[in-house]
């Protein structure tokens, strides 16, 4: 079976004068999904993502994405970093960004309609980015980091300073590309966000990355919005789904490899799904563990 | 490569604050046209105050001398009558020599003023005897021959040529100022009156500010306006750098396109700087005259490289060349002063603070002068000129070798910018 290497991280090393950030770090991941990269605040976790994005240098070890090096500049055909807002131009427009992003990507115009639409910044699309909210600077990064449809997607701290709405439309965002395929690894010391949208979490702690997997430990529920909610929660008791329901929103649990089936069988009795949110428990549990218990 | 360009060209375009910086540079530069303007209009004011001064006073002098004949003949006195009708006669003669100078100077018939210039300056200039070749200017200093005879010369090519002068600050000889006079206090304050000279044509005004170290000035200038396409996006603040680095694009691509659009910024500043008050001064007064003569300095004529006002000899070129040297000069000094700037902004964040440091380097690189400084050659009039030379007695600061110092000093510096932004991401 080949095995494509998404990740390979080799014997890392990022030193900040007396300060091993990354100590001799070895990561490799195969499969595609969520990953969430956590630790506390000032852990190293910014700087890990920006080692692996080649922003700034290693002082050793080698970093391989998608199989090639980081240093050639040519895998950012098929990867992404959201970085934070401070890499945006303020005196250009959202409209600006995306078009350089197009033009380096040589992806058509039409492509920035599109994405800005998905992301739904397209009635802000043509104001300076100076103008903009936290929020709406974070639509932009989003869009201006799946504009090229990236196979692998850094993201450091996407769900932090989101409104509410903003974060719902995030976790649609990072679950829609999981679903096409993308591996993405999110910065994050957000555990309950970091629960609503993937089980597998990598701890950074003193410069090591601890890898967890932790679908055999924790729950993973599904929140559905139907356009139908009564004939919905009928046909999920019908084919014996342990179900919930608070504010119009039936709560599936679920595990991630029978999500299709159950969706399948919610759009075959002609319900349609309006939203659909995964939410992932037990990451407060794990975390304390590593960390202890923080007060 | 291209797209690249255009993006950090619509960077530059859409921050405010180098259109204020820009509009806030011509202003100040067509602002400084018309202080110097209304200097000149004072001075040829001054000039014709001085003659209308002359006038009366000869005029007066006139009609003493006729009271003083009239009273004579009461008085019959032959010797008296003789005397005051003479006097009367040379005032008269005094009157109307003003009033013909004054309306030429007022009609601007130049052709005039410089066939009597030469009259009066010929004896001066190439006298038969050395010992009696000097003139005594106000305040008592000595003019040197070099100096007469440059103005000389200088009047003879500009009658020849049908060439408008400067305005400047006498009515008697328009001289021109010389590296070879050595005047102190008063007497060089009076010097420094007769011959500022004041251009009022576009050409002129150009001229008159390269000789004030303009290029250089509007250089760093531009330096601070377009000279931080990668230190303002490398703070704390904007990191825009980043936002190109996990984009699939060659690094070397987007250092030249940064370095390059910086650089084509200035030039492009540096054209407006002078193309603006160039057709302000043309439209005020006219474009001038690009055959002018400027003086180039022969050198030295004695082997221990003294000046020798008596030996020394000069030529002039003309405007046109003087400027057309000045453009390549100016576009080696470009980039040395650019690159310099560049490289100290990779280490420093603070546009005014790399302008003051690289202001503070020229201006003591300049203290020393020598072939291979390049910040020897800041002063573009000096080199062209030769004057350099005679300041520092090393004929080998020249134009040539100040071309080729400073471009090669400015791709040193361009490689060493490289290597800096290269280092910071692979180390």
């Amino acid at each position: 079976m080949i095995i494509i290497t998404v990740l390979d991280l080799q014997q890392v090393n990022k030193k900040y004068k007396n300060q091993q950030v990354i100590n001799n770090v070895d990561l490799r991941l195969d499969k595609p999904g969520i990953w969430a990269l956590v630790g506390p605040n000032g852990v190293g976790k910014t700087t890990l993502l920006n080692c692996i994005c080649n922003i700034i240098p290693t002082n050793s070890g080698k970093i391989e994405l998608l199989g090639v090096s980081n240093k050639e500049y040519k895998v950012f055909q098929q990867i992404s970093y959201l970085q934070d807002n401070t890499v945006l131009f303020h005196y250009l427009t959202g409209y600006d960004h995306l078009k350089y992003v197009c033009d380096i990507h040589k992806l058509p115009k039409s492509r920035i309609k599109e994405v800005a639409e998905y992301v739904g910044m397209e009635s802000y699309l043509g104001k300076k980015v100076g103008d903009y909210s936290l929020g709406m600077k974070q639509h932009l990064l989003v869009a201006v980091a799946i504009v090229n449809k990236p196979k692998l997607l850094f993201m450091d701290e996407p769900l932090t300073g989101l409104d509410p709405s903003s974060a719902i439309l995030m976790r649609k965002i990072l679950l829609d590309l999981e679903r096409q395929g993308t591996t993405i690894i999110l910065s994050s010391h957000n555990l309950a966000e970091i629960d609503r949208v993937t089980n597998q979490i990598i701890f950074l702690k003193d410069g090591k990355l601890i890898e967890i997997d932790r679908t055999e430990h924790v729950e993973t529920h599904y929140h559905f919005k139907l356009s139908n909610y009564e004939l919905g929660i009928k046909v999920l008791n019908d084919s014996g789904y342990s179900i919930q329901t608070e504010d119009k929103v039936i709560k599936v649990d679920v595990k991630e490899e029978a999500l299709d089936q159950c969706i399948q069988q919610i759009q075959n009795s002609g319900i349609a799904i309006l939203d659909i949110q995964k939410e992932v428990s037990g990451s407060e549990k794990l975390y304390e563990e590593y960390f202890g218990k923080q007060d | 490569m291209m797209k690249l360009f255009l993006f950090e060209w619509k960077k530059i375009l859409k921050k405010k604050t180098t259109w204020v910086l820009l509009i806030l540079s011509l202003t100040a530069t067509i602002g400084i046209y018309f202080f110097h303007l209304s200097l000149a209009n004072n001075v040829e004011q001054k000039v014709i105050n001085h003659y209308d001064f002359l006038i009366n006073l000869s005029l007066e002098s006139a009609e003493d001398s006729r009271l003083a004949k009239e009273k004579a003949i009461k008085e019959e006195d032959e010797d008296l009558i003789e005397q005051a009708t003479m006097e009367e006669e040379h005032y008269r003669t005094s009157v109307e020599k003003y009033q013909s100078a004054k309306k030429s100077y007022v009609d601007e018939e130049w052709e005039v003023l410089y066939q009597r210039e030469l009259d009066s300056l010929e004896t001066y200039a190439y006298p038969s005897q050395y010992e009696n070749a000097v003139f005594i200017a106000e305040g008592g200093g000595e003019i040197t021959n070099f100096t007469l005879r440059a103005t000389f010369e200088e009047r003879k090519y500009m009658l020849d040529h049908k060439i408008d002068p400067f305005i400047q600050n006498t009515i008697y000889d328009m001289y021109l100022r010389t590296a070879y006079e050595d005047f102190d206090s008063k007497t060089l304050e009076i010097w420094e009156e007769m011959t500022d000279r004041y251009g009022k044509q576009g050409i002129y005004y150009i001229y008159q500010l390269i000789q004030s170290l303009y290029i250089p000035i509007i250089i760093l200038l531009g330096c601070f306006i377009f000279g931080n396409t990668l230190s303002s996006e490398t703070t704390k603040k904007n990191n825009g750098i980043r936002f190109h680095q996990v984009l699939p694009l060659n690094q070397t691509k987007l250092f030249v396109a940064k370095y390059l659009t910086g650089y084509l910024g200035i030039l492009l500043f540096f054209m407006l700087m002078i193309v603006a008050p160039l057709i302000v001064g043309t439209l005020m007064h006219g474009f001038g005259y690009l055959d002018y003569p400027v003086l180039i300095y022969d050198g030295y004529t004695t082997e221990d490289m003294w000046k020798n006002a008596m030996e020394d000899t000069f030529h002039f070129i003309t405007l046109q060349e003087y400027l057309s040297k000045t453009v390549w000069f100016a576009l080696a000094m470009s980039l040395l002063i650019y690159s310099l700037y560049y490289l100290v902004s990779q280490f420093s964040k603070e546009p005014i603070f790399n302008t003051i440091i690289i202001g503070v380097i020229c201006f003591v690189g300049m203290q020393f002068q020598h072939p291979y400084n390049p910040f020897s050659y800041l002063d573009i009039d000096k080199v062209i000129s030769h004057e350099i030379q005679l300041e520092t007695w090393n004929t080998d600061i020249t134009y040539i070798t100040g071309i080729m110092i400073m471009l090669v000093i400015g791709f040193i510096f361009t490689v060493g910018n490289y290597i800096r932004f290269r280092s910071r991401r692979t180390n």
